[in-house]
């Protein structure tokens, strides 16, 4: 076949539909929002004491890190799925997360005594959290990828992480109502296992299936 | 230089592309195109890759820019978008045929805008391309690309719905455009 030729068979698909990557990325996280969020109510029961853990700084803390991993995650994610992406300091929007995270860390050992830091990192399920947080991770993971099977993304195997990220930030936001360890040194040694054992299956799975 | 005005030209005929205008859509590939050739013979060139392939890449290239056309934001400029596709696409291909890919693509491709006239040249021609299509998809791109009738005219010949006909076509240029990922997994 001919260039010339080859350019009349794409001109007459042009009334094909095309969908903003923008919108397929949204609409991915949004499905993966609802179905685990069914999926958490159907496993997992809600905490007894979640209207009083509404009103303290350490449960909010953990929206706001399983949160912001969600929305950075998702910025990113659109960028990604443009071939023209090249490394840039907006890789650095992904650390508002353990930023917040962060803050907590400091403000938590300053109202705490010493001898309490290590029970309160270890707190009195991590293993649940490093299963269920990867589990519930799953099907928003896989979604997310399906989404960027439509992108071109320049690095295949970064935007597969993103794509964990974000199932992350979906998957924790879920489980933070469920775990009872809400100080930000469980979080910091839990939940980031948790987040860069699912980012690390989205970069695997990445470099695989989201080359084009 | 007259890139600050291709690329207002060529954004403009991609929305309308986007939007349905297939003569808009024919006119900004054909020039495409013309400015992909050389510079794609270029990266050839300079990773002392036999130039018989670089017709393939180009092909590719603007197959790649019709699936993957949802990435491109409309807000922005086509060109960049479009030499991170072929650039991606001439990269790819030097791997293919086990060429030790360097920086100098870039450099390379950042030229986009330098029109030279070879289409005597090369040979704008990959027969590769279509022989991976079977069946109904075949008999469509066929029919619509090398004997240049319209999708209503397919439609009559083959005695297919023009939806059917839309169809096929466009999971046939998808089928073209996965290609060389089997060439290169198998």
């Amino acid at each position: 076949m001919k260039t010339n030729q080859l350019i009349n068979a794409i001109a007459a698909d042009a009334k094909a539909p095309s969908i903003p990557i923008s919108t397929t990325v949204l609409f991915a996280a949004g499905i993966g929002i609802i179905a685990t969020g069914l999926l958490f109510w159907t496993m997992l029961p809600v905490r007894g004491d979640m209207g009083a853990a509404m009103g303290d700084w350490r449960f909010l803390m953990k929206w706001a890190f399983s949160l912001s991993l969600l929305l950075t995650g998702i910025a990113m994610a659109i960028s990604l799925a443009r071939p023209q992406w090249s490394p840039s300091s907006k890789l650095l929007l992904l650390l508002t997360g353990p930023a917040i995270l962060a803050i907590g860390v400091v403000a938590e050992l300053i109202s705490l005594p010493a001898s309490d830091w290590m029970p309160t990192m270890v707190g009195t399920a991590p293993i649940a959290c490093l299963v269920y947080v990867p589990l519930l991770s799953g099907l928003p993971l896989a979604l997310m990828i399906v989404a960027l099977r439509r992108g071109a993304p320049a690095r295949p195997a970064a935007a597969g992480a993103v794509a964990g990220v974000i199932a992350v930030g979906i998957a924790a936001t879920f489980y933070a109502t469920h775990c009872q360890n809400d100080s930000p040194l469980f979080l910091a040694a839990w939940y980031i296992i948790s987040t860069v054992i699912v980012a690390s299956i989205g970069a695997i799975l990445g470099a695989r299936l989201l080359r084009w | 230089m007259a890139q600050g005005q291709n690329e207002e030209e060529w954004a403009t005929l991609m929305r309308a592309a986007i939007g349905g205008d297939s003569a808009a859509y024919q006119t900004l590939l054909q020039s495409l195109s013309n400015v992909l050739r050389p510079s794609v013979r270029r990266g050839f060139a300079q990773a002392g890759a036999p130039l018989g392939d670089v017709e393939d890449v180009v092909q590719e290239t603007l197959l790649a820019l019709h699936l993957k056309r949802n990435t491109w934001d409309p807000s922005q400029p086509l060109g960049p978008w479009v030499r991170a596709i072929a650039r991606h696409k001439l990269i790819d291909a030097l791997r293919r045929r086990g060429r030790r890919v360097q920086i100098p693509i870039d450099s390379v491709l950042d030229t986009l805008s330098v029109q030279e006239d070879n289409s005597g040249v090369d040979r704008q021609d990959a027969e590769r391309l279509v022989d991976g299509l079977a069946g109904r998809q075949r008999d469509v791109v066929r029919a619509i690309s090398l004997e240049g009738q319209s999708i209503r005219e397919v439609a009559e010949r083959l005695n297919m719905k023009e939806v059917a006909v839309r169809v096929a076509l466009h999971r046939g240029l998808k089928t073209l455009g996965a290609q060389h990922r089997k060439d290169q997994d198998e």
